[in-house]
């Protein structure tokens, strides 16, 4: 009997080994030159849009304060309104780290969430929100009254009416009327300082959890188990341009995916601002800096390295392509849905095609898993 | 006559037992490890669409609670193996609950998933509670020390079938003379210690082809060697620590290099301790029915991996006779899949496959025709029920081993028109014909 345990023991032990054996491979490891340098890459890229944004928020609340005060005012907060969402954007396209959504990557912490929530933006709950002041303290609030989406309605909507339906609460029970335009205007511009300062408070604290995050994001450490996992993570979020960009800022509009109708206007991004087709350019040009890496290795050399030149250059050539469709469109969404839609449904084709290239050639070359797969032996 | 003869030669029970108790207590783990990852959730809970295997379309998914249950009960089960207690009871419900699960959703298919569910088939019908259980402890059955040698044979053909069938998977210019996929995979991991830059290169994925090529061709000859055993087992588990520690392929390597411990001598687990009493064993007619039973059954194992060969083109592009035939690891494919829906007065409309899909899906699906048909159908429903007809046809493309990306399926076929059935699939495109990426350096 006991040579009997002492064989189980035996068995256990050297397949346990395996089990010990695959922990080590949660150790921080070193990186390959080529895939660090892409990360670094990136990082640098990330570290730099993050800074640029809190200065940029900075401007924004000190425009806002500056338009409750003063109504006259409200065209420089806009302006400063573009100015902090053209250096969001940027981030919008590589957000890993803190800013990623919980359970897609490592570290991540949905702080995107409270700086821009979109596609969860709510106008009638920002009115609700407005008519119940309940801005006084943000802390607390959920994403869809706080961040770049709640300041872009504040700033940009049309008249005092609001978007909540005319059978809602806010519309049968008289509450809204009864404010009056006036008011309606002072708590905006109230509610909006609240949202700028709320702003500048969660980017300073997204740039503090990159700089937290950043040197394990480069050298495939902590919160990474490997390099590799690193790579996934990033290129998740890169993926944004396959899904939020091209299945939702420019499919529903056009009408050519998730539209009930021959257009769908309602699903624009920035509608209030006017500026969707101006997000679209900045994220497939942030994307293509950090693909595309003059001065150090990128993505473009890391498929070269992998033997796929040729797909490389594919995906730098849809990238500008659609660039240069953006360049040559003179008017922003939704203006542009119908005299410009043959450019429109061309610049959906580059698109598509880009995603169909990211999907394939570039995951299968570079090896990288997205998701990250619980499991698997049959491929 | 002298063959069937030694097929009810006694043999030693002792190692079935042993193989009883290691594959509960992995069986209870694997259990617990889906319950406790969240992957019930993951898996069962959050899909809204689930891929039927065909024959077994009726198989649904039950409410998120009772599939934790069931869960739990598998590991109840897994546990009652091991401990030889209710064996019969516990592993006919651990094969109906394991085999259920996976019945639900195609695309959570794995061969290690598939294998555990054959295993539990077979122990199903051996007397593996007959030693070191509690069934015997407790007076529930007596205790035997041997049993007819076919019982041994099965599990070990069972098992061998695995490994020889995942060789011939591999016996393809891709696999040993392009080194692909595995060239993909190992420079994808060159950043591990002391010896990942060899991984990047390609003559070192070229060897470890031939390698694992040759592994799989002829480890279960080295096991049932006397004389090579203990190196040969050693290089099982270098084999399988190896592969594990490369790639997330879960509780494989577990099952593999305990499911090893049966090409052993079947008295391995007492040889030197408790001398074995040999004694006649008159065949009854039960099991004579059994082994023609086993024999059946070990037909079927070793005919499916051939089904292929019914189909025209490459298994591993076409997919038509990749599951149940242990093509383990032999292909990286990625897909991206778009459909287009020509409804009454409306535009081609593009639907994406991620409205029905969660990520873990959408990744499987995305390179498998059938389950590519399989939704084309049902969005097919969805929209004819709102339009009163529509037509569904795919932009699927995929790239296969590092090459290009090629049109998986025709564009211009409406699948709404096409039969899922188990004949060839002319909707289905052939495999492109270039080479494989290589690596510049």
């Amino acid at each position: 009997m006991a040579r009997t345990a002492g064989n189980v023991l035996l068995v256990a032990a050297l397949v346990g080994a395996w089990g010990c054996e695959s922990k080590t491979s949660e150790a921080p490891q070193v990186a390959t030159e080529s895939r660090r340098a892409v990360l670094a890459h990136t990082d640098g890229l990330v570290g730099k849009a993050l800074s640029d944004f809190v200065t940029a928020a900075q401007t924004l609340e000190s425009s806002v304060l500056a338009w409750q005060s003063d109504p006259s005012k409200l065209g420089q907060a806009q302006q400063a309104f573009h100015a902090a969402m053209d250096t969001w954007q940027q981030v919008e396209v590589v957000q890993v780290g803190p800013l990623a959504a919980m359970g897609v990557s490592p570290g991540a912490a949905d702080q995107r969430d409270f700086i821009y929530s979109w596609p969860l933006t709510n106008p009638c709950r920002i009115d609700q929100a407005t008519a119940n002041a309940e801005y006084t303290d943000l802390s607390g609030a959920a994403v869809n009254i706080r961040g770049l989406d709640a300041l872009e309605y504040l700033l940009f909507v049309d008249g005092t009416g609001n978007a909540c339906p005319e059978n809602s609460t806010l519309n049968s029970s008289g509450q809204w009327e009864a404010l009056g335009p006036s008011e309606v205007e002072a708590r905006r511009a109230d509610f909006a300082a609240a949202v700028a300062a709320d702003l500048v408070a969660n980017a300073k604290a997204a740039q503090g959890g990159h700089s937290d995050f950043s040197p394990g994001f480069v050298d495939g450490d902590s919160p990474f188990s490997s390099q590799r996992e690193a790579m996934n993570a990033l290129t998740t979020a890169m993926f944004y341009l396959a899904q939020e960009v091209k299945d939702m800022k420019v499919a529903p509009p056009i009408g050519v995916a998730d539209c009930a109708s021959a257009t769908c206007p309602e699903a624009i991004e920035s509608r209030f601002a006017g500026r969707s087709l101006r997000n679209v350019r900045i994220n497939l040009e942030t994307f293509r800096a950090v693909f595309v890496a003059d001065d150090t290795t990128g993505f473009d050399a890391l498929l070269a390295e992998a033997g796929g030149v040729q797909t490389a250059n594919d995906i730098v050539g849809e990238v500008d392509a659609a660039l240069a469709i953006l360049a040559q469109l003179q008017r922003d969404f939704p203006e542009a849905i119908e005299p410009d839609a043959a450019q429109l449904e061309l610049l959906f084709q580059h698109l598509r095609s880009l995603s169909t290239l990211l999907k394939t050639e570039f995951i299968t070359l570079l090896d990288l898993d997205l998701p990250a797969k619980a499991e698997g032996d049959n491929d | 006559m002298g063959a069937l003869r030694r097929l009810w030669e006694p043999t030693d029970i002792a190692s079935l037992a042993m193989f009883r108790i290691l594959f509960g207590v992995l069986m209870f783990a694997g259990s617990l490890r889906f319950v406790l990852n969240g992957w019930v959730d993951r898996f069962f809970v959050q899909p809204t669409f689930f891929f039927k295997y065909w024959g077994f379309a009726w198989v649904d998914v039950l409410p998120p609670a009772a599939m934790y249950l069931l869960f739990i009960v598998c590991a109840v089960a897994a546990l009652f193996i091991a401990l030889g207690w209710f064996y019969r009871h516990a592993v006919a419900v651990f094969w109906v609950v394991f085999t259920y699960v996976e019945l639900i959703d195609v695309s959570n298919y794995l061969n290690h998933y598939y294998l555990v569910s054959l295993l539990a088939g077979i122990l199903l019908f051996l007397p593996a509670n007959r030693m070191w259980s509690l069934d015997v402890r407790w007076g529930r059955v007596a205790e035997q020390t041997h049993m007819p040698a076919w019982m041994l044979l099965w599990l070990r053909a069972q098992v061998g079938t695995v490994y020889v069938f995942a060789a011939l998977a591999k016996f393809n210019t891709d696999w040993l003379l392009h080194a692909q996929p595995l060239h993909i995979w190992l420079a994808a991991r060159s950043e591990m210690p002391v010896f990942g830059g060899l991984l990047a290169l390609w003559p070192t994925a070229l060897v470890m082809s031939w390698a694992g090529f040759l592994f799989d061709l002829t480890i279960v000859g080295w096991l049932l060697w006397r004389r090579s055993r203990p190196w040969a087992y050693a290089a099982l588990l270098t084999f399988h620590v190896a592969t594990g520690f490369l790639f997330s392929i879960g509780m494989f390597p577990f099952i593999m290099s305990i499911a090893a411990t049966l090409f052993f001598a079947a008295d391995w687990p007492r040889r030197a301790g408790q001398p074995a009493h040999p004694m006649g064993l008159a065949p009854t007619a039960l099991q004579k029915g059994l082994l023609g039973f086993a024999a059946v059954w070990m037909a079927v194992q070793v005919s499916l991996p051939w089904r292929h060969l019914a189909y025209p083109g490459d298994v591993n592009w076409n997919e038509q006779g990749m599951r149940w035939s242990w093509k383990v690891m032999v292909r990286e494919k990625n897909g991206d899949v778009t459909y287009r829906v020509k409804v009454p007065g409306r535009r081609e409309l593009l639907v994406s496959p991620r409205k029905y899909l969660v990520n873990d899906q959408e990744r499987e699906f995305s390179a498998q025709p059938d389950l590519i048909l399989q939704l084309g159908k049902h969005i097919g429903r969805i929209y004819a029920a709102e339009f009163g007809q529509a037509e569904v046809r795919v932009d699927a493309w995929v790239s296969w081993n590092g090459r290009r990306a090629a049109r998986l399926i025709d564009p211009n076929i409406d699948l709404m028109l096409v039969e899922d059935d188990l004949g060839p699939a002319a909707w289905v495109l052939d495999e492109p014909s270039d080479a494989p990426a290589r690596r510049n350096k």
